[in-house]
């Protein structure tokens, strides 16, 4: 069994380990000092110096309206050093089943897989489990970055200027006769499909 | 009977589905997999999307008591995505990847909107260049038949990622 905390970050739900949670604060006064606008910051808490990390800002595209009066900041301890994250709410804390935890599929590579290597089914709803360590990591591959934006090919594709097509050239057909040229290209998934239901061919 | 098992061991089906994509050269572009390959076709399943992570991928969803990823072709491919205010599905594909972890086997779902056809190979079509396909890599080939052009997405290469 496993104690995790779940809070939310906008509306999508999130959770972390209870175990390394230290403390959950008020962000009020924060924000007094001025955190908005900022995705990381630094503050002094227990004679010490402290990173606390937007998350709200980090994960949500749109910030605006934002409800400082009932965000907190949740104190953690993540690789030996103190770290903050403020968040949208918290939620409750919860018991569950080892088994109810799955890694985070290896599809996501990057500041995602950093920042979520693990999932939470929770009565019916996926919750992703956040590695504070991850979210620290992230943040100095990106310090150079105000906006906290990961560097992930998909920028290279928003700067790519739009193709305008109106031919499609045919391919020299005596170089592959078509219709077998498909069925070869298919068979290697028939193949994976096989080994992965070996019943599929009985 | 012999030869009947023979026949049907070796008939090979695939299924067709739109792109949510403007045409091209006015013809329709369809995604193409093998029967094999599909898994599931679910039809009301939560997506809970994964903050950081690449445009392309939605998200994760549950299957089975698996958390698969969620991916949107017509994004992955780098081609334009029209928003359909049709009914959509999720259906789950089945892919080997080289480095696999538990028996090999990978799953993603992907975002269709129906309807899907399946068909039984050889269909008449004739491959044509990908050029127009912004992030071809993760193709296998693209075909033009009667009612458009066919893309066959290379799942493997898609469960790779872009690296």
């Amino acid at each position: 069994m496993k104690r995790m905390l779940l809070f939310q970050v906008g509306t999508r739900p999130f959770g972390i380990d209870l175990p390394c949670v230290k403390s959950i604060q008020s962000v009020k006064h924060i924000v007094d000092e001025g955190a908005e606008g900022s995705n990381q910051l630094t503050r002094v808490f227990d004679y010490k110096q402290t990173s606390l990390y937007d998350l709200v800002s980090i994960f949500e595209k749109e910030t605006a309206g934002r409800d400082f009066e009932n965000e907190k900041l949740i104190m953690v301890e993540a690789d030996g050093k103190s770290m903050g994250m403020i968040v949208s709410g918290i939620d409750q804390i919860v018991s569950v089943d080892n088994d109810r935890i799955k890694p985070l599929p290896p599809i996501f590579k990057g500041a995602s897989m950093l920042c979520f290597p693990k999932v939470l089914k929770h009565e019916d709803t996926l919750i992703l489990l956040l590695a504070p360590e991850g979210i620290e990591k992230e943040a100095l591959q990106t310090e150079a970055n105000p906006e906290f934006r990961p560097p992930t090919e998909d920028a290279e594709i928003a700067n790519m200027n739009p193709v305008i097509i109106d031919t499609v050239d045919i391919v020299d057909e005596s170089q592959c006769e078509s219709t077998s040229f498909l069925a070869n290209l298919l068979q290697t998934d028939r193949d994976a499909s096989h080994q992965a239901n070996p019943t599929d061919s009985k | 009977m012999q030869s009947t098992n023979q026949s049907a061991t070796t008939v090979q089906r695939v299924l067709i589905f739109s792109a949510q994509t403007p045409p091209v050269s006015n013809r329709r572009i369809y995604f193409l997999f093998s029967q094999h390959q599909m898994e599931d076709i679910l039809m009301d399943t939560a997506v809970q999307s994964v903050p950081l992570s690449p445009s392309y991928i939605e998200g994760v969803a549950e299957w089975h008591n698996q958390v698969l990823p969620v991916i949107s072709l017509e994004a992955c491919l780098g081609m334009t995505s029209l928003k359909s205010s049709k009914t959509q599905r999720l259906m789950v594909v089945r892919a080997i990847k080289d480095d696999a972890a538990p028996k090999g086997i990978y799953r993603i779902m992907l975002r269709i909107v129906p309807p899907i056809r399946m068909l039984t190979l050889p269909i008449e079509c004739s491959p044509v260049r990908d050029g127009w396909i912004p992030e071809k890599f993760f193709t296998k080939g693209v075909y033009e038949w009667e009612d458009g052009f066919l893309v066959v997405p290379d799942t493997k290469k898609i469960l790779g990622g872009r690296n």
